[in-house]
């Protein structure tokens, strides 16, 4: 494999290949997989089966519109409020009748004057148990965060358990490093390397040592959404060994040392998540 | 009378300046109006996604050849769901560009999307869709894909597939009973002569590259490689042949090959030192900036070739260098009548634009597009116009579509409003698309403008589902201009 052909695999794929399977929560099993697939969740009642709810979504007998009664979860960018119809193509139609009142866990489908979506999995809503209720928030919206956060907690331990070290640290300097594309291209990823003091080592580090941390310095699309790093910055680096600019090995005060990369957005949190991270490994 | 008034001034100019030959006007004499119907400009973003706050630059547009009212359109447009979902939206619309829906069919799990994208539609009751994309992850991974119905809900299917290569610029006809695929791309695989362009002849079912350079470069070309296909299914393609190239500036030479009724040879064209290829401009000047550089774009290598449907000799190719008269980026149109074996000069400079976009309507009258700055500093305005000509740009008829800010919003990633925009010619319309700051502001869009997103009309801002303030971006937007006759 190629110089440039191991940058551009690893790292373009690292969002992807780093995001892990969450471990199931006793109880929620089927709740938690449906999350894990679905970016919507809301409850609505069904209005009619086989109909479609705005032109350009093709009518079947497994599309039903639904009147949207409380929107749980979505995209920022999706418009999705009460009182909104919504296309749904369920799995098995006849799981529906007009009037049902369902929450859906689903993914966005075709997105036009209104929202059609696909469902991965429903539960009729008082399945889905209410807790204590705080202010601004439904019972049901409490309930659907206590899933969401299990999950992203599973997903967290899953990250930390893959990586090969975790430190609190600060960005000391920035410097140019890594190896040079071969080939010019508006996608160089134009490699640059962050030297980390280590304030507290989580896993696999000792304090006080000095890291190297690899990232794509450019601003290309290819490497939007790759963490970048700035002199100063502080935070909790969950990270792994370069296995993606094609040179594992980074120079620092005259020796030899490993260089680490930063998969996702996701491995670099605040200072202030150190905790939860140890609570997590510890689990 | 507007179109008396035309032909008087046609005359007229044709006399003055002696058939053409005169060097290239800057700017040259604009004609009165003379479209008969209104201009559509459309943001495409779908009212149902009026919070979404992307930067979505590069767009590109199919329109199927034997239902014009549907197309799709693709910019990097994120699936609102998240790289997570593993497949990437496009655009579509089933009402000739008045409305645009986005649903998700390629397999492609990018923050943005795909990479690099475009695509060509074909086909008879089938509304057949062709498209290039680098597929994320993936190491520059080219996937040539195909769905015998783009509004479909069916994830495109893998055609060919492998890595290394970059900006896939698909080209399609029909030619005959079979579907003609064309997809100019930059393969490193062939280095150093790396210019290429994948080939089927049966729709997709088989494919061979074929490296259409054929001399000597500076370990590579440059990026753009761009295929047009005519009725009579001659073939071209231009390319930048780099000759050298120091890390900020490439000396190029624009090149411009044929293929004649599907040889897939394209060595029809032969340059004086026997090589195929003719040479339309020899060592120019390119910078390679791939930070913000004209209007925060980066610039590098915007290209574009147009033949003309009904006269396969007559081909326009246009390209952006720069002169060094003080320009960051100039671009240059340039006409063969004798099927590539000569060019003409200049015949038209437009200085520090980019995203130039060429199509050739029935009638022969030639459509340009390009983004242009304007002005200096805080001042200064991306304008995507649209010239037309029927005289090689003696004459022409232009129109501004769009005159946006050019400093905000701030780039969230590079290409700022893309590498390319695009045009092309569908009966009695010049079609195509452009990315631009959606700032709703009236002023912006001389044509006037349509949004589907949420607007408030008084305050000149963008709102969610829930009358909440959403923040300034770059949208794809369509538009539709009615040919000059």
């Amino acid at each position: 494999m190629s110089r440039l052909k191991r940058i551009m695999c690893s790292v373009l794929g690292a969002g992807l290949l780093l995001v892990p399977s969450a471990a199931p929560v006793s109880g929620q099993t089927t709740r938690h997989e449906w999350l894990k697939g679905c970016s919507i969740v809301f409850v609505g009642r069904v209005v009619k089966v086989g109909d479609v709810s705005f032109a350009g979504v093709p009518r079947s007998p497994r599309t039903i519109v639904v009147s949207v009664d409380e929107v749980l979860e979505k995209p920022k960018a999706v418009s999705l409020v009460k009182g909104d119809r919504v296309t749904v193509e369920v799995k098995d139609p006849s799981q529906f009748h007009d009037g049902a009142l369902v929450t859906f866990y689903a993914n966005g489908w075709i997105f036009g004057d209104g929202v059609a979506v696909q469902e991965v999995g429903h539960e009729l809503a008082p399945e889905l148990a209410p807790v204590s209720s705080g202010a601004g928030s439904s019972p049901k919206q409490e309930a659907l965060a206590q899933a969401r956060q299990e999950l992203n907690d599973a997903q967290l331990r899953s990250r930390i358990q893959g990586a090969d070290i975790v430190v609190v640290g600060r960005v000391k300097a920035i410097r140019r490093g890594g190896p040079v594309a071969a080939a010019v291209s508006e996608h160089d990823p134009d490699w640059q390397e962050a030297i980390v003091h280590v304030e507290s080592a989580i896993k696999g580090a000792r304090d006080g040592e000095e890291i190297v941390i690899r990232f794509p310095g450019s601003m290309d699309v290819g490497w939007y959404g790759a963490p970048k790093f700035k002199p100063g910055e502080e935070g909790t680096f969950l990270l792994e060994k370069d296995k993606l600019s094609g040179s594992p090995k980074a120079m620092l005060a005259g020796a030899e040392v490993d260089a680490y990369v930063a998969g996702s957005r996701q491995d670099v949190l605040p200072k202030s998540e150190a905790p939860r991270v140890r609570a997590l490994m510890q689990q | 009378m507007a179109s008396m008034s035309f032909t008087a001034l046609l005359l007229l100019l044709t006399v003055l300046t002696g058939c053409g030959t005169s060097p290239p006007s800057p700017t040259p004499p604009t004609l009165p109006s003379s479209l008969p119907d209104p201009v559509t400009v459309v943001d495409m973003i779908p009212a149902s996604l009026s919070g979404e706050e992307n930067q979505d630059s590069e767009p590109f547009l199919s329109v199927h050849p034997a239902d014009p009212r549907r197309m799709a359109a693709s910019a990097f447009t994120p699936n609102p769901a998240g790289p997570a979902s593993g497949v990437a939206p496009i655009f579509v619309s089933e009402d000739g560009g008045t409305s645009w829906t986005l649903r998700s069919i390629l397999p492609s799990a990018g923050p943005v999307g795909t990479g690099d994208i475009t695509h060509a539609s074909t086909g008879g009751k089938a509304a057949t869709l062709y498209a290039g994309i680098l597929r994320i992850p993936g190491s520059s991974l080219l996937n040539e894909l195909m769905t015998l119905d783009f509004a479909s809900a069916a994830t495109m299917s893998v055609q060919a597939s492998r890595s290394q290569v970059d900006q896939p610029f698909v080209q399609a006809a029909r030619i005959g009973i079979n579907d003609r695929v064309y997809v100019g791309n930059n393969d490193f695989n062939a280095a150093p002569r790396t210019a290429t362009v994948d080939v089927s002849l049966d729709a997709g079912a088989t494919w061979k590259s074929v490296r259409v350079e054929s001399r000597d470069t500076a370990g590579q070309d440059g990026p753009s490689v761009r295929p047009t296909v005519a009725r009579d299914g001659t073939v071209y393609a231009a390319y930048f042949g780099w000759r050298s190239f120091d890390g900020r500036m490439a000396i190029s030479d624009v090149v411009v090959v044929r293929d004649d009724g599907g040889a897939t040879t394209f060595q029809a064209l032969v340059g004086s030192d026997g090589l195929p290829g003719r040479v339309v401009a020899r060592g120019v000047s390119i910078p390679w900036s791939n930070g913000p550089t004209l209007g925060q774009e980066r610039i590098g290598s915007t290209l574009s070739l147009a033949v003309d449907p009904n006269s396969s000799a007559t081909v326009y190719v246009a390209w952006g260098d720069r002169v060094g008269n003080g320009d960051i980026y100039t671009i240059h149109v340039r006409r063969s009548s004798d099927g590539g074996r000569s060019w003409s000069a200049d015949l038209r400079a437009i200085v520090n634009a980019t995203n130039v976009a060429l199509a050739i309507a029935n009638n022969g009258t030639v459509g340009l597009l390009y983004q242009q700055v304007d002005g200096l500093g805080s001042g200064a305005r991306w304008q995507t116009r649209l010239e037309q000509t029927r005289d090689g740009f003696i004459t022409t008829q232009s129109t501004i579509l769009a005159s946006v800010p050019a400093d905000t919003p701030e780039p969230q990633f590079l290409p700022y409003i893309g590498d390319y925009a695009y045009v092309l010619a569908v009966g009695e319309e010049f079609r195509g698309v452009f990315s631009a700051n959606n700032t709703p502001d009236p002023a912006n869009f001389p044509q006037g403008v349509k949004y589907q997103r949420r607007v408030n009309p008084v305050t000149k801002t963008l709102e969610d589902a829930s009358g909440r303030g959403v923040a300034i971006s770059i949208d794809p937007f369509y538009f539709s201009i009615p040919v000059m006759r």
